[in-house]
């Protein structure tokens, strides 16, 4: 089938492209000072297999149970078509389920460019759901060779079935889909289903916060994984993990708060002057209450955004080493020519002539307020599949 | 499928065969070239794929890929546009697949990037597809279009200028083809040229548009029309104010240094654009091993087999190229990140909207001198017109979003004295390129040869000059005879050419014709990768190709992937060869006739210890009833 796009080398430069892109629904999130790396690898070492793509829980199952519903048809292409138009018949069946909320595609229907098995389709492959790591053309190519394998044996083999049945990329004890799902359902999972979703997220993330949750259910939701009232019981590896993000999450805040400061000096908009000042003093008080530079083994740290980022440039932890450095030393950082000019630097080598803080006609296009947004290192998606999880515990 | 920024095209998807197809011949152009990049190809093309999890550095797969697909693989590229990579010995297979070109007009060049495929089923029947990209055949991570054209009996694009294409490519050729690539591409012109192709949706026709082989500069936009989206990453004054006359309301989406350079009046009238810094760069973590594809990340420059331990070295690694730099860090005058797409939408009066994609940027020699390879796609305006594009709609935003606007400074910047540097440097590698270079290999004694290089040295040289081969560390002085006493197994037809002037350094790889005590270097190659039984035997299942026995291949590479010792529970290699010996028998003489290669090599060796115990007997057996079937 032909098609026509933008280029991605793999899916797995696909899904981080349209990470990436998402960012820009809301101006608030914008990496302004080029931190995300450091940000996803947190991300990755406590929630792995989460994006900020997703909505509910139960499109992990929905997406699989699609693809084999979709190999009844019988080339690969009629199967990637069937695939495809069943996407858009789950949003018709989650509507009519009940469902308003987080449905991928409610309103964009059938003109939906980005389809949940996109945004699921690497949570599928960590928890172990599939067992290969093939995209949805190779599934169906597969599915297409292995029933004519499966003739071919039998043909051969004068009707005797063949002792070797090979798999077909998906794990074996994936629970069945309920009976009429694509004519109608929601996102609330089955005793069955929660069970083997527990099971399965658990055993392939041993060791990240995620599994931890899953077998231990906090009382009530937080903002932030630091604020879990069960904290204190995790490992202590992971209680550091937390520690880490809870730390870096305060101590970057100020970099933001700095940098739109100095726009707004550059821009002379007294008014947000005045916001941005009273915003940092907040903050210095948050710094000292949350004592998120105090005892801080960054050493440590550093180890732990390796793990997940071997690729993170020399050039960021610099950055990010600079500014914890001179905010150890004075967080009055309105005040500190040194800090300026440290977030000016970083920001012209970032983004070259684009720089707001160095070229006017990139200043001029400042909106008051960018990169503020809090870093929560996908919470709020960790939590919402968490709730989906207890709450089928709690079925009746 | 338009350009809205969700909307993706996965290149390893793009160039893998329809289920129940393989490649039958592949032919691909490029202006620069990664060696490395090129290697992953076969792997996109490899039916047994999926199975990465085991793979991502798995030698044997790729040695089996390569082997099998390296005889009708062959790309065309711009001579002296091939990068210096890491040297691996599995290069030898691809080395037969590469050839330098140089663009027919003068002061043009070779820059068009589409790839022409055949696939054929068992039966026999064929399929085509023309794949039109803007990226090279590199790890650029810059932000690029592909159209994909598969076959149909239905569709609307016909593949002939495609085919006429292809018949050009051999006379661009620095030195005659091999007779046979030439009769591959021949023969893959001949069955192209009666096909038609299908357009994508939401697109009801269109044209492939081959530029600067024929006689005719086609110039394929309507004098008036409605409204104009430009995507460019390079422009020149003359192009822009051409395609500007045909429409008051005009988009322009490029790169700030290139709108900069134009100057403001060069623009004057378009609304000018410019992606967003931070969707520019990717620094995002790498995916896990499991969820990582077989080809780029695993096979990423820098990565040479004995640094495989080493945490993923990518280029990353080092210090940004900063976004104005005009040269890369071979000395190539690219950009490996950024925009890089060529795309021209036009909202024709009467409803519909016309699409032009492929490699041509807007500039003087794209529509006038260069060899380009682009497509023309027609369709309603309403769903593929320029506001379609840009605009989107509320859950898949168009194209702006990614976009800030972009004001253009008044006085344009003075002419570059990089720019000019880095072009002088290329315009004398195309020339050695050109130069037909030969290495004549002489043998010494048992574990010796010399290596002389002869080529016609261009007169106006314009710096120190080094070469070196591939393999080798020690770089001499570029003269027209040169000489290296090496180790028969670091023969290579990869020359590294390094020029450096006061303003620029610029390397690449030039390929010289091997002739002489050159020896069976493939069959050479290919027993330096299988250093112990069990890689025989994994590569033995590799041979005969059968998707039933992922499994098995899983299980003989470790299980959990690592491709570590042998389980003591493991597979017995007997049976587990057994029995896909005696199918293939039955039904596929191909692959038994690659397992009977491989056979030949083993024992033709002086040690018999690579060849699996008890594989003779099996193997005997197998044999003699695939005659008796035959």
């Amino acid at each position: 089938m032909s098609s026509f796009g933008w280029l991605d080398t793999d899916p797995a430069q696909r899904r981080r492209m349209l990470e990436v892109v998402d960012l820009f629904k809301d101006a608030g999130s914008v990496d302004e000072l080029g931190i995300g790396g450091i940000r996803d690898a947190l991300s990755d070492a406590l929630s792995p297999g989460t994006s900020v793509l997703h909505t509910r829980l139960r499109y992990v199952l929905f997406i699989p149970w699609l693809l084999r519903h979709a190999t009844s048809a019988s080339t690969p292409e009629q199967m990637a078509e069937r695939f495809r138009s069943g996407e858009y018949t789950l949003i018709e069946a989650l509507l009519k389920g009940g469902e308003t909320q987080n449905v991928i595609g409610s309103e964009a229907r059938r003109s939906l460019k980005r389809l949940p098995s996109a945004a699921y389709w690497a949570a599928i492959g960590t928890w172990g759901l599939r067992t290969r790591p093939v995209s949805t053309t190779t599934y169906f190519r597969r599915a297409a060779d292995l029933r004519h394998l499966a003739q071919r044996t039998t043909l051969a083999e004068d009707g005797e079935a063949s002792v070797h049945v090979p798999d077909d990329g998906l794990d074996p004890h994936l629970p069945p889909p309920p009976d009429r799902w694509l004519h109608s359902t929601d996102f609330t999972l089955t005793p069955a289903e929660e069970q083997y979703l527990s099971d399965r997220i658990a055993a392939t993330t041993r060791g990240s916060l995620l599994a931890w949750l899953v077998h231990h259910e906090p009382t009530g939701t937080v903002d932030y994984p630091w604020h879990l009232s069960n904290l204190h019981e995790a490992p202590a590896a992971l209680q550091d993990r937390v520690d880490h993000a809870r730390r870096f999450h305060t101590a970057i805040h100020g970099a933001a708060l700095l940098y739109n400061l100095l726009v707004a000096r550059k821009r002379a908009d007294e008014a947000r002057v005045a916001q941005y000042e009273a915003a940092l003093a907040e903050w210095r008080e948050e710094l000292a209450t949350s004592r998120a530079l105090e005892g801080w083994d960054r050493a440590a740290w550093w180890a732990v955004v390796h793990e997940r980022n071997p690729r993170l440039r020399l050039q960021t932890r610099h950055f990010v080493d600079e500014w914890l450095t001179t905010i150890t030393r004075d967080p009055h950082v309105e005040h500190s020519l040194a800090a300026a000019q440290l977030i000016q630097s970083r920001e012209l080598r970032l983004k070259g002539s684009r720089a707001r803080l160095t070229h006017q006609s990139a200043l001029d296009r400042w909106n008051g307020g960018s990169g503020l947004v809090r870093l929560d290192y996908r919470w709020g998606t960790t939590q919402r599949h968490l709730q989906d999880l207890y709450a089928a515990r709690r079925l009746p | 499928m338009t350009l809205t920024p969700e909307t993706r095209v996965v290149l390893t998807e793009a160039l893998r065969p329809p289920a129940g197809f393989r490649v039958d011949v592949a032919v691909g152009t490029t202006y620069s070239l990664d060696l490395t990049a090129l290697l992953a190809a076969p792997l996109a093309f490899a039916v047994a794929d999926e199975l990465s999890a085991d793979a991502p550095q798995d030698p044997i797969r790729l040695l089996d890929a390569v082997r099998r697909h390296a005889d009708h693989t062959t790309v065309f590229c711009q001579a002296g546009g091939i990068h210096v990579p890491a040297y691996r010995r599995i290069m030898t297979f691809i080395e037969d697949g590469v050839v330098e070109v140089t663009a027919p007009a003068n002061d043009g060049v070779f820059h068009p990037k589409v790839w022409a495929m055949r696939f054929v089923d068992p039966s026999g029947t064929a399929r085509h597809r023309v794949v039109v990209l803007s990226r090279n055949l590199t790890f650029d991570r810059s932000w690029d279009t592909a159209l994909v054209l598969d076959e149909s009996p239905d569709g609307t694009i016909p593949a002939a200028p495609a085919a006429e294409f292809l018949r050009t490519l051999p006379h661009l050729a620095v030195r005659p083809l091999a007779t046979d690539r030439a009769r591959q591409v021949e023969d893959l012109a001949t069955s192209l040229a009666g096909v038609q192709l299908a357009a994508p949706d939401p697109f009801t026709s269109g044209e492939l548009l081959p530029l600067g082989t024929g006689a005719d500069t086609p110039w394929p936009f309507p004098e008036r029309a409605h409204r104009l989206l430009a995507i460019s990453p390079f422009l020149t004054r003359g192009a822009v104010r051409r395609l500007a006359t045909i429409t008051r309301e005009r988009h322009l989406v490029s790169r700030t240094d290139t709108l900069d350079n134009l100057g403001a009046a060069a623009v004057d009238g378009w609304t000018t654009w410019v992606l967003q810094p931070l969707v520019e760069n990717d620094e995002s973590p790498a995916d896990d091993a499991a969820d990582g594809p077989p080809s780029s990340s695993s096979l990423a420059p820098d990565v040479s087999p004995a640094d495989d331990d080493a945490p993923h070295p990518a280029p990353q690694d080092a210090e940004p190229e900063s976004q104005d730099a005009v040269v890369d860090r071979d000395g190539f005058l690219e950009r490996s990140t950024g925009l890089h797409a060529k795309t021209f939408i036009v909202d024709e009066i009467g409803g519909q909207s016309t699409t032009v994609t492929g490699s041509a940027n807007l500039t003087g020699a794209g529509w006038s001198r260069n060899v380009e390879f682009d497509a023309v796609l027609r369709g309603p305006t309403r769903r593929c017109g320029v506001a379609a594009t840009f605009q989107g709609s509320k859950e898949a935003p168009g194209l702006v979003q990614v976009l800030e606007q972009h004001t253009v400074p008044d006085v344009p910047p003075s002419t570059d004295e990089e720019y000019a540097a880095a072009r002088q440097l290329e315009r004398f590698h195309q020339r050695l390129a050109a130069s037909r270079p030969v290495l004549e290999i002489a043998a010494l004694e048992e574990d010796r040869v010399t290596a002389t290089l002869r080529l016609e040295l261009p007169e106006d040289v314009p710096g120190p000059t080094t070469v070196r081969l591939l393999s080798l560390e020690h770089a001499r002085e570029l003269a027209g005879t040169v000489e290296w006493v090496l180790a028969p197994e670091n023969v290579t037809p990869f020359l590294v050419v390094e020029t450096s002037t006061e303003h620029a350094t610029r390397r690449c790889i030039l390929t010289a014709r091997l002739r002489g005590d050159v020896g069976d270097r493939r069959q050479n190659a290919v027993l330096s990768v299988l250093t112990n039984r069990r890689d025989v035997l994994r590569y033995l299942v590799f041979l005969l190709g059968d998707p039933s026995y992922d499994a098995l291949v899983t299980e003989l590479a470790g299980g959990d992937g690592a491709g570590g010792t042998w389980s003591t529970g493991g597979p017995d290699p007997q049976i587990a060869l057994f029995e896909p010996l005696v199918r293939a028998a039955g039904r596929d003489p191909e692959a038994l006739a690659r397992v009977a290669g491989l056979v030949a090599d083993l024992r033709s060796l002086p040690d018999a210890d690579l060849v699996p115990e008890g594989f003779d007997e099996v193997w005997d057996a197998v044999w003699q009833a695939h005659e008796e079937l035959a």
